[in-house]
């Protein structure tokens, strides 16, 4: 699998470009899916250039998040971004917003975010029909049983978080628990805890092991790309780049899915 | 102003349904509360609207065979899979953008692409309080979701037991350190906020019973 990495700014994009097949960053002035977060984004165009630049002279590929829906005021700028980024570079867009994508369609590489809410194959098809897709993130919560049809679909490529970091526990994409009622809320994935009768109702993902299945099984099911997400230090990213190379050195080795969970065990 | 009242599994026995204009049945967000055909034929209502959620592909297919099997006048639909399906097979049937749907696609539903090929075929947007303001739409009918505004929901179940779904079939407060206002039920989280708005693009008022 080839890794996608996320990039804060130039400084991050220094230390981590070489062990990246694959950059990808958001940038403050367009509103994507970790906008309530702080010092996820870079901070301006040419901060922006520089990385795309760095990445071309490394011989790798540079996409912009903007995977959020645009109202009409707005899609105007962030195409104007956009074509500027392209111009010096950028190849492509992860992003969910049809209207975004029809204007770039077949003018550079279309990622499908996992913040479209794509869950079956006739709802993959509409995308690519309408956006001109390369490739889809797949939703967090699409487990590789329920993707079988999904990837009879051969015409465009596959790729997973590494969903030992990052796993919502939500719906991405159609959740306003980071912003609601004219207020930013939590500034991370949710870790809200309720209580029903004083039992407790937290929002904890599945247990690693369930997590580390899962990348498993789309590694057989013939998904390339796994991505590394914007949050966290340089070091925290240097930590998890360490653990997905061993990951995919423990799944290639792995005769079986029990052996591959018996090997993670020793190490996770 | 069209009234509508949302029905749970237990098709809500106490309640009137005489006195609402329309019956919603079915689920939003969770896919395992697919009301059978027989449970929709028994509901003695000229108006049903069947609710559905993002759809895996085998609930997918389920849902178009219910849909090729009873007849219902509308669909709240939150899947553009199901979009699909319902132009080509079922243009008979009025169809109403789901309140998750909606989330997801918010502003670009009034222009572009999105109107051409997903608005243009839309009878209604379902809405609530927080839903509103991530909408610019000005040329379709509101459906207003009250008093439960929909924050979000999980599909991986977290109130599962096991392979048993245990989650709260009313809407249920949970207390938060954080929160005094946040109900769940089913496979979902919502804030309850007594407002209705007074957008005059909205056409119906759809009643969530606490109770239900």
């Amino acid at each position: 699998m080839k890794k996608v990495i996320g990039i804060n700014n130039y400084k991050e994009a220094l230390y981590l470009m070489d062990y990246a097949d694959e950059i990808y960053f958001g940038l403050k002035s367009i509103k994507n899916h970790r906008m309530w977060y702080d010092d996820l984004n870079v901070s301006n165009i040419d901060e922006a250039i520089n990385i795309i630049k760095l990445a071309k002279e490394k011989n790798k590929k540079s996409y912009i998040a903007a995977n959020e829906a645009y109202s009409q005021r707005e899609i105007e700028n962030v195409i104007k971004i956009i074509r500027t980024l392209l111009s010096n570079g950028l190849d492509g867009i992860i992003l969910k917003d049809i209207n975004l994508a029809s204007y770039f369609k077949n003018k550079t590489d279309i990622i499908l975010s996992s913040t479209a809410i794509v869950f079956n194959s006739a709802a993959l098809n509409f995308y690519i029909r309408n956006t001109g897709l390369n490739r889809i993130v797949i939703p967090q919560h699409l487990k590789p049983s329920d993707a079988i049809d999904i990837m009879k679909i051969k015409s465009i490529q596959y790729e997973i978080f590494y969903l030992l970091d990052v796993y919502c526990r939500n719906v991405d994409g159609a959740c306003k628990f980071h912003i609601f009622d004219g207020k930013t809320r939590e500034k991370s994935n949710c870790k809200y805890v309720f209580k029903v009768n004083e039992k407790n109702i937290d929002m904890r993902p599945p247990s690693i092991y369930d997590r580390a299945k899962i990348i498993y099984d789309y590694k057989k099911m013939g998904v390339k790309y796994i991505k590394l997400a914007r949050d966290g230090s340089v070091d925290y990213k240097m930590k998890l780049i360490k653990e997905v190379d061993m990951m995919l050195s423990i799944i290639k080795k792995s005769s079986s899915d029990k052996v591959f969970i018996q090997a993670i065990k020793k190490y996770f | 102003m069209e009234k509508a009242i949302i029905l749970d599994d237990s098709l809500n026995k106490e309640i009137n349904i005489e006195k609402y204009d329309f019956i919603y049945i079915g689920s939003e967000f969770c896919f395992k509360k697919i009301p059978s055909p027989d449970t929709i034929k028994k509901i003695n209502h000229k108006n049903i609207i069947l609710m559905r959620p993002i759809l895996k592909d085998d609930s997918l297919k389920i849902v178009k065979k219910i849909l090729d099997s009873v007849k219902i006048s509308e669909i709240v639909i939150n899947d553009l899979g199901l979009l699909e399906y319902l132009i080509k097979k079922h243009p008979e049937i009025k169809i109403n953008i789901g309140r998750v749907l909606a989330t997801s696609l918010s502003y670009s539903l009034s222009f572009g692409k999105v109107k051409e090929t997903i608005t243009k075929h839309i009878n209604a947007i379902e809405i609530d309080n927080l839903i509103e303001k991530s909408m610019d739409l000005k040329t379709k009918k509101l459906h207003f979701h009250y008093p439960f505004s929909y924050l979000t929901h999980s599909l991986i179940c977290h109130f599962k037991i096991g392979n048993k779904c245990n989650c709260f079939t009313s809407y249920t407060k949970l207390d938060s350190a954080e929160f005094s206002n946040i109900y769940a039920k089913q496979n979902a989280y919502f804030l309850y906020k007594k407002n209705i708005s007074p957008n005059p693009l909205i056409k119906r008022v759809v009643y969530q019973c606490i109770k239900n």
